[in-house]
């Protein structure tokens, strides 16, 4: 009767000693728990998109064009700065077909072998003409479109490795990126030449109105 | 006879002195408790340990940054409350390294300290735009974090004067800490927001930071 007492509380004290570490392993992570606590804010910054244009300055192509002079430069550069993600396009028109005008007389716009695709300068004869070219990092189509000159030529004559293109009303593409330019932006040079071959332009003051856009892409 | 008598007198008295002190100190103890008796009870109350955190204000950084504006500051608020009779510490963290970002288009990069663990005055390179937090609070110490009183301007996002900033971490850095029972009420630790771009363009879009605080009973 005794040894049976004694083997029944050596049975209940042995269970009890397992128990008690399970208890603990299961409830012990939830009162540690209870002596932290959390919180998570979101935190939203917005960044407004922008794009910005420089206002170069008018130009006045040089030499004047007379009997004894008959091809003329100038060049104007617009800087574009963006934030966008997706970058800009730049593109200029003419306010008028032909662009380049003197009351009822006018130098016709370049005339592409292929039109609308930029060459190298040549105006044919018993004709007066003018065009654009333009370089710079973003140019649309790089050298191969727009020639590798990296100016716009010098004594009236435009630079040989330009390739030029006539101005239409609407909107041409000169350069374009994908990417948020720099704060100083991004600059991009137009060439303008105007040439009389064999025929003389009307002697006179001769303008283009040429509107440049940046646009966010 | 007479002499007998007396003997069986004196042995009589004897056994009967014997007998009382028996008597008297087996029964003494109780008769003198019987005269005042007591007992003893322990009572226990156990006071658990806990702490409680608000729930912090989403941030808006002010104003926008853009190709004209360069700067940005936003705040949010703990209130953190516990009966831990060593206090608390109160730890954020980011849930991203960087923490400020729009997607994989762009991100701000982690402000970097002079000393990357050492929180100093707002300072961002040319060429770089970063983002950084500051703290201030009756728990926050002041040395470390700086004496201002807020973040500074959501007009021109200039960041307070006097305060002190560092970057995040996807690890806890402690902002505030107390070594006592706090008020009921709590104790309200301020955190500020701030970033910049100098020299160079952040693309446009919204950028998120996810900001996790987590107190902890000391």
């Amino acid at each position: 009767m005794n040894k049976n007492l004694i083997k029944k509380t050596f049975t209940a004290s042995s269970i009890s000693l397992l128990l008690l570490p399970i208890f603990y392993v299961s409830f012990e992570p939830g009162l540690v728990g209870a002596a932290t606590a959390g919180d998570t804010v979101i935190v939203t910054l917005v960044v407004d998109a922008g794009l910005t244009i420089s206002a170069p300055a008018d130009v006045s192509m040089s030499p004047n064009i007379s009997m004894s002079a008959n091809g003329s430069i100038g060049s104007a550069a617009w800087t574009v700065t963006t934030n966008s993600p997706t970058g800009y396009t730049l593109a200029l028109k003419a306010s008028a077909a032909p662009a380049l005008v003197s009351g009822a007389n006018s130098f016709a716009d370049y005339t592409e072998a292929v039109n609308g695709t930029p060459d190298i300068w040549s105006v044919p004869s018993g004709s007066k003409e003018f065009g654009f070219s333009a370089y710079g990092t973003d140019v649309t189509g790089g050298t191969a479109v727009w020639g590798t000159g990296a100016s716009c030529g010098s004594a009236g004559v435009p630079a040989g490795t330009m390739k030029y293109v006539g101005f239409k009303t609407t909107d041409k593409t000169v350069s374009s990126i994908a990417t948020v330019t720099p704060v100083g932006g991004t600059a991009t040079t137009v060439c303008f030449a105007a040439e009389q071959d064999t025929i003389f332009a009307q002697s006179g003051t001769y303008t283009a109105t040429i509107t440049a856009t940046a646009t966010t892409s | 006879m007479k002499k007998f008598f007396l003997k069986k007198i004196l042995v009589a008295s004897l056994m009967s002195l014997f007998v009382l002190q028996a008597v008297y100190f087996a029964l003494e103890p109780t008769l003198t408790n019987a005269a005042t008796t007591s007992d003893s009870v322990t009572v226990t109350l156990n006071v658990t340990s806990g702490v409680s955190i608000s729930d912090g204000a989403n941030a808006s950084m002010l104003p926008n940054v853009g190709i004209v504006a360069n700067r940005s500051v936003g705040s949010s608020a703990w209130t953190v409350a516990t009966n831990s009779v060593t206090g608390y510490t109160l730890g954020v963290r980011a849930s991203t390294t960087p923490a400020l970002r729009n997607g994989a288009t762009d991100n701000f990069a982690d402000y970097t300290a002079t000393t990357p663990t050492v929180p100093e005055t707002w300072s961002v390179a040319s060429s770089t735009k970063e983002f950084g937090y500051s703290a201030y609070g009756t728990n926050v110490t002041a040395g470390t974090w700086g004496t201002h009183t807020d973040c500074g301007s959501t007009s021109t996002g200039i960041v307070a004067t006097g305060s002190k900033y560092r970057g995040f971490t996807t690890s806890d850095v402690t902002i505030a800490s107390n070594s006592g029972v706090t008020a009921v009420a709590g104790v309200t630790t301020n955190i500020c927001f701030a970033a910049e771009q100098n020299g160079v363009y952040a693309a446009s879009g919204t950028y998120t930071a996810t900001i996790t605080a987590t107190a902890t009973a000391a």
